[in-house]
């Protein structure tokens, strides 16, 4: 039994609910909740945005944020590699192998640095015009719109079209391009996964050093270098979202998910 | 370490930025548009709304038009004025809407209590130009309510009536009365044939049942 057994079914259902139940993933993006509470502190309406809309007495945004925060304190960037349906969507366009040639992105776009700018500015945006700004611009958000219970229209054309041309940055450049360079709240699941407990560990007296694991991981994580070679027992956290494919790659079986720092 | 220092200086750069641009922009709520049954107050509504459009997409009568011009902040907000459709009170877009800024929940806490929502109150902007068919009395489907309610033998109610300023007091009480039922569903405005009514908002947000 490989990792990618049990992620691939769960994936699928949470994509699902996404797409099936009424009003669509906007139902449980917590990103829309950051960028209300953002919007509540810029605008000093902070009580008010808290008191509208409760599920099951409980308040929708307190359950939302908080929700979303303690589920990646403890087990961090699953969220990305398990949960969040677009990153469902971005792997299966990968996986179509869509004959295109590779490239490598613009340079202000390399690397993992550009998804905590893109944070920045967008929580600094509903701040300051006091509404979910990149919710405008999001093409999970153009998905839902689309993809929902509702009928097709002519208006959905442009958010469909943002949808696709991501799909197709991901394809052309990289596996989970969006993951790891674009997506605002993998910035900060990214930021708040630091303090995650829940880690890959590598087994030094095990691992025989093959690096098969660093050209499987989709996030570019040098998984050993950054690892024993650095004397961790676990791959640091931040830019992991526990896809388990390092672990199911691996020929020693040196890796495993457990509860442990280091 | 590059990649944090990096961070550091750009999140230095963007709070700046905010710091300066959130002295500039105090945001506002619009309370100047009716909204579709169960929307939160106007301030929240601009805060939480995301403006996807799923309540437009949902309405069966296609009573819920996006606002698409004006202030930014304003720019897809739902907005309900009778045209081209009037609203039914079928609640299909407090059942999609994702963000609970229609709420579902109130609604049905009103109808629990036997109250209904009330999403606003018809209004005779243009009296002169008033050709008083009547036309709007017949299209309301409250004024049965009022009647009902106002039982024993009282004058039928006509719509128009308490629509139009007769004099002065008499356009208080009127008022208060067409407040009483009226629920800004907007079936007079959208027949009436020389758009002299428009929907404005209550301070009311319920009528009796």
């Amino acid at each position: 039994m490989t990792v990618q057994t049990y992620r691939r079914p769960i994936q699928a259902i949470f994509l699902l609910i996404a797409v099936l139940i009424l009003g669509g993933i906007a139902r449980y993006c917590p990103f829309i909740g950051v960028q209300q509470v953002a919007g509540a502190i810029g605008s000093g309406l902070f009580d008010e945005a808290f008191d509208a809309g409760t599920i099951r007495g409980f308040s929708r945004l307190t359950l939302l944020v908080g929700g979303f925060t303690l589920f990646v304190i403890v087990f961090g960037r699953v969220w990305c590699g398990w949960v969040c349906p677009f990153g469902t969507i971005m792997s299966a366009a990968n996986a179509l192998k869509l004959p295109v040639r590779e490239r490598s992105p613009p340079r202000i776009l390399q690397g993992y640095s550009f998804k905590y700018e893109l944070l920045a500015v967008f929580i600094g945006a509903a701040m300051v015009f006091g509404y979910p700004v990149f919710c405008q611009v999001c093409p999970y958000g153009a998905l839902y719109r689309t993809a929902g219970p509702q009928t097709f229209d002519l208006a959905m054309i442009p958010g469909l079209t943002i949808t696709f041309i991501s799909a197709l940055f991901v394809i052309i450049y990289h596996r989970r391009f969006w993951c790891k360079s674009i997506c605002p709240l993998g910035g900060l699941a990214a930021i708040l996964d630091k303090v995650s407990a829940f880690r890959v560990l590598v087994d030094e007296d095990t691992c025989i050093e093959c690096m098969v694991c660093q050209r499987e991981c989709p996030m570019d994580i040098l998984v050993i270098e950054d690892s024993i070679r650095r004397g961790h027992r676990t791959v640091p956290t931040g830019e992991c979202i526990r896809c388990g494919r390092c672990i199911d790659v691996c020929p020693k079986d040196a890796l495993s998910f457990s509860f442990k720092y280091g | 370490m590059a990649d944090r220092r990096d961070f550091l200086r750009s999140a230095l750069g963007y709070g700046a930025a905010l710091a300066a641009a959130l002295s500039l922009a105090p945001p506002t709520g619009n309370g100047t548009d009716v909204r579709p049954p169960g929307a939160v107050e106007p301030r929240q509504l601009t805060l939480l709304c995301l403006r996807c459009g799923q309540c437009a997409q949902v309405c069966p009568t296609k009573a819920i038009e996006l606002v698409s011009a004006g202030p930014i902040e304003e720019v897809g907000l739902p907005r309900v004025t009778g045209q081209p459709g009037p609203c039914t009170f079928c609640y299909e877009c407090n059942e999609v809407c994702p963000t609970q800024v229609l709420d579902l929940g109130t609604v049905t806490g009103l109808q629990q209590s036997g109250r209904q929502p009330k999403l606003g109150t018809a209004f005779l902007a243009h009296p002169e130009r008033c050709i008083k068919c009547d036309r709007c009395d017949e299209a309301c489907p409250y004024t049965v309510v009022e009647n009902d309610l106002t039982g024993k033998g009282e004058q039928v109610m006509r719509y128009r009536k308490l629509l139009e300023p007769i004099s002065e007091g008499a356009l208080e009480r009127e008022t208060a009365r067409l407040e009483d039922f009226c629920r800004g569903c907007g079936h007079c405005v959208n027949v009436c044939p020389t758009d002299v009514l428009v929907l404005k908002p209550s301070d009311r947000k319920v009528v009796r049942s």
